[in-house]
């Protein structure tokens, strides 16, 4: 059972973040606000009720408030909360963090197709950096593997074994979510559980989603994976610097995805899958700055999007070096 | 601005119109417009990883070459580097040690002015042919960069990638595949 | 008093009945726990225990919910003869057409329920104290009809079964009447607009969806509520005018010629065309790539759903009682999988990358969807059994004879 034994400091199931009074991102729908109480009060039953019904005691998150709503002293809570859980699980000692999008960035990603072999170094990087689970195995980046002289997805195959990359008559193409600036799947989310950062980031709060799959329906680049099974991160592959929209551990019955490594990048870093590209094919930086990596590529090279016909706007760019 | 979600106001008709206008309101986001430039741009320091310090036989001068007059004429190596002799596959067949390294100070490399430069400037000599590459790599729009997109660049030198004799990228072994849901992912 | 006297027997009936009635309860109710002792498992284990995964992310709960949008979208087929044209054999039974609808909508929103990954956190939904995204979700918009849909037609059923029950006339609602006419084209709408929006999914980002739900659903619907007519004039022993039916039986003639009309249409465009786009239809029709798990189903609903156009589309045939009832187990198994794995899978077969995971219902799915199916059969027993008494003391309905019980 994952919830015996909880401490009472990790479940401080009394406290509803309905209490939140700081609105700071702006809901889509607003019907004027309500007495905090009244909403903790109703929150907190329905959350009780579900909570029963689920099984899930004090191990269940039904209780914290949107991401966006969450003041400082939520956060702080929240996150030790999370600390906690993870410790006793886990045994393992994590910090959560929520770095805040930079000023006049906005981020892109850009990959040149000429040099990727096919090695996944990238996706494995991403599944350690992002404490995806051990089982079941699934990736954020897909490595597609084509036919030389076709860009077809239908014929392409991301489960392709051998010896050595690449095979003679083939070529790369990976795939991650795009961060598209018209993103889809934001759009149908009924919860506005996933919505697009100023940075161009794309997240999901893990406490907030109630895995409809919507959003999976409508990615057009299988950007987003659902938890189907409780994920499990063996300890000794846990990376305890855990972003709490990013790569802290998920629980089971919500969606996840690729969010550019937000916990590295905000804080300056590159990308884990970019640094763990052994052919330097992967490109990332700010798609303000007129000097980034990302922005001279495109202004100096022929560039294209991955179904660009859709008007998702993604900001991820293939290109030919 | 950009970037974030439109407020809609809470009007039936405007609503309805706008939902089924441009839900996530990104005009904003014209595909040929780039968003506005920082405020303040980190001054970027790009610094190249240096290669000498990873040559084991580094310094060639005083470890071998000290011992040895420089044999300038082409042949078979069949003392030294001899594996060299299957491994090079470099542009021209018929080139040679000393068409790169200097005959003069075998610690440095030639270009094509003549100049000598070090190895952790390799750069220099391989775009001396190679130079739209080296203008690529200039950019960061060929070759690997690390360390913090937002100033402190470390960009990989070429013979950081390329074996200079035989410069074809290495074949790699992939890493697994993610388990397909054919097999095995139902627990 | 009277009146609270009246309900009081008609509840009386509810628990009395036949040995029949005793087993058909029973029955559902092993099944309804059977349902449960699945959905159990699925929460304590995840939605891994259905066969649904990234490349197919919905699969035969959304189905069934699909379906069901459109059998209670019929009841409006009922409706319009009855209160437009006042059409009386029609008038009589138009509360069954309220009931099934209100039953085929509760059993829409539980598939919805289990198919959500965590149902602790459904009161976001809830508007002021969740953060519903509305109006932008097109999944907001169908809670919203649906539910607007569920009280309409919830609250039109028992106000008439009450003001009945009085001797009352009920004419104050008929604009409540007439508004679920349009709102059962909305839900409909709607739940099609739901998949038609995606950009992703080429299968369903196409505009003729919306047109083939509601063509489909006033066929299967209809059909429905002919079946279910007949049991419940032969168990409660109830003279149901046969011009209602052969009405009914009319109309979803019409209905099934224009969704067959349609789907050739589509079919036309895809295999005329042979655009990438047409990956899904091969799927479906002819397999893609060495995979045809659907192919003999998609097959079968089209030779049921031709054979009943046919049987259908003759005065003779749909005159006669038998060959009326065989139609329309036709036309409901035909669009069952037409419009069930037949709209859902193939908008994820191949999935976004091309990738093709060939799905099928899980054991899990098929309790937990057989538990749901019962717990709308028992609402609907239990409401009929308690209303129909109701009617018929009010002199609503003519009997046949002495009930057998």
């Amino acid at each position: 059972m994952k919830n015996d034994g909880c401490t009472p400091r990790a479940c401080p199931s009394g406290e509803p973040s309905g209490s939140a009074p700081a609105e700071r991102g702006a809901p889509l729908l607003q019907l004027g606000r309500r007495p905090p109480d009244r909403r903790a009060i109703l929150g907190a039953s329905v959350a009780a009720v579900a909570g029963v019904a689920t099984g899930s005691g004090c191990g269940n998150h039904h209780f914290d408030a949107h991401y966006k709503e969450l003041t400082d002293e939520d956060k702080r809570r929240i996150f030790e909360r999370i600390e906690a859980e993870t410790r006793h699980k886990t045994g393992v000692d994590v910090k959560i963090s929520a770095p805040q999008p930079m000023d006049g960035v906005e981020f892109a990603y850009a990959l040149d197709l000429s040099l990727c072999n096919g090695n996944r170094r990238c996706a494995e990087a991403c599944a350690r950096e992002n404490n995806l689970p051990d089982v079941p195995k699934f990736r954020y980046i897909q490595v597609l593997e084509m036919d030389r002289g076709t860009l077809d997805f239908e014929n392409a195959n991301a489960y392709y074994e051998h010896d050595e990359v690449p095979v003679p008559g083939k070529v790369y193409l990976p795939v991650q979510c795009q961060h598209c600036a018209n993103p889809p799947c934001v759009k149908v989310c009924p919860v506005t559980a996933t919505w697009r950062e100023p940075d161009g980031l794309v997240v999901v709060d893990y406490n907030w989603c109630i895995g409809c799959r919507y959003c999976i329906a409508a990615c057009p680049y299988f950007g987003r994976r659902f938890n189907f099974h409780e994920p499990t991160v063996r300890p000794r592959n846990i990376n305890p610097d855990m972003g709490y929209i990013s790569n802290r551990l998920r629980p089971v019955g919500v969606v996840e995805k690729c969010t550019f490594c937000l916990q590295r990048t905000r804080v300056g870093r590159y990308p884990a899958c970019l640094e763990a590209c052994p052919t330097g094919a992967r490109k990332f930086g700010n798609l303000a700055d007129p000097n980034g990596e990302v922005r001279i590529m495109l202004e100096r090279k022929r560039v294209y999007v991955l179904k660009e016909e859709l008007g998702t706007l993604p900001r991820f760019y293939y290109f030919y070096g | 601005m950009s970037g974030k979600q439109p407020h809609p106001t809470w009007v039936v008709a405007a609503g309805l119109a706008w939902a089924l206008g441009a839900p996530t309101g990104c005009d904003e986001h014209d595909r040929h417009a780039y968003p506005e430039p920082p405020a303040s741009v980190a001054p970027e320091t790009v610094t190249v990883e240096p290669r000498t310090q990873l040559l084991p036989t580094f310094p060639c001068s005083s470890k071998c070459h000290a011992a040895r007059a420089p044999q300038p004429e082409k042949r078979l190596l069949t003392e030294f580097h001899t594996f060299r002799n299957a491994e090079f596959h470099h542009g021209d067949p018929a080139g040679w040690c000393y068409q790169c390294h200097s005959q003069e100070n075998i610690d440095r490399l030639v270009i094509a002015s003549g100049e000598l430069v070090t190895f952790d400037e390799a750069y220099l000599l391989c775009g001396g042919c190679h130079g739209d590459k080296l203008r690529d790599w200039r950019l960061a729009v060929h070759g690997k960069t690390m360390g913090h997109w937002t100033g402190n660049k470390i960009r990989r030198s070429c013979t950081g990638c390329h074996n200079p004799h035989n410069p074809t990228f290495p074949h790699l072994v992939p890493e697994a595949p993610p388990v397909s849901p054919e097999h095995g992912e139902r627990m | 008093m009277s009146v609270f006297s009246g309900l009081g027997t008609a509840a009386k009936e509810v628990v009395r009945g036949g040995r029949i009635y005793y087993a058909w309860v029973a029955l559902l109710l092993v099944f309804i726990s059977l349902g449960l002792v699945a959905y159990l498992g699925q929460l304590r284990n995840g939605l891994g225990v259905t066969n649904m995964r990234n490349q197919v992310a919905w699969g035969f709960y959304i189905s069934n919910f699909t379906f069901l949008v459109g059998v209670a979208a019929a009841a409006v087929l009922l409706v319009i003869p009855a209160y437009v044209y006042n059409f009386k054999p029609i008038k009589e039974i138009a509360f069954l057409g309220e009931l099934m609808a209100v039953t085929a909508i509760v059993m829409c929103i539980l598939f919805v329920a289990v198919d959500v990954g965590g149902p602790g956190n459904l009161w976001h939904l809830i508007p002021f104290i969740g953060r519903p995204n509305f109006p932008v979700s097109l999944l907001t918009w169908d809670i919203v009809v649906l539910n607007g849909y569920l009280g309409i037609n919830g609250f039109i059923f028992f106000y008439v079964l009450y003001k009945v029950s009085r001797g009352q006339k009920y004419s104050r609602i008929l604009p409540l009447i007439l508004l679920s006419i349009p709102w059962a084209v909305g839900i409909h709408t709607v739940t099609a607009f739901l998949y038609n929006g995606l950009v992703a999914r080429p299968f369903w980002n196409a505009a003729i969806l919306a047109p083939r739900f509601l063509a489909s659903a006033f066929c299967s619907g209809p059909a429905l509520m002919i079946l279910v007519l007949q049991l419940v004039r032969r168990q409660f022993r109830i003279d149901i005018d046969g011009r209602a039916l052969t009405k009914i039986a009319e109309l979803v003639a019409y209905a099934l010629a224009f969704n067959l009309f349609l789907l050739g249409a589509e079919a036309f465009k895809e295999f005329y065309g042979q655009s990438e786009h047409i990956a899904p239809m091969k799927y479906l029709y002819l397999g893609l790539h060495g995979h045809h798990a659907l192919v003999p189903f998609m097959w079968t609903a089209l030779t049921l759903n031709v054979t009943a156009l046919m049987l259908f589309l003759v005065p003779r045939f749909r005159n006669n009682g038998k060959l009326l009832n065989v139609g329309c187990v036709f036309i409901l198994c035909g669009v069952y999988i037409e419009k069930g794995l037949g709209l859902v899978v193939p908008g994820f077969t191949p999935d976004a990358l091309g990738e093709i995971y060939e799905y099928v219902p899980s054991v899990t799915e098929l309790a937990v969807s057989l538990g749901i199916w019962s717990s709308g059969a028992l609402c609907f027993t239990l409401l009929a059994k308690f209303s129909i008494p109701v009617f018929i003391k009010a002199k609503q309905f003519t009997l046949l004879g002495e009930p057998s019980e």
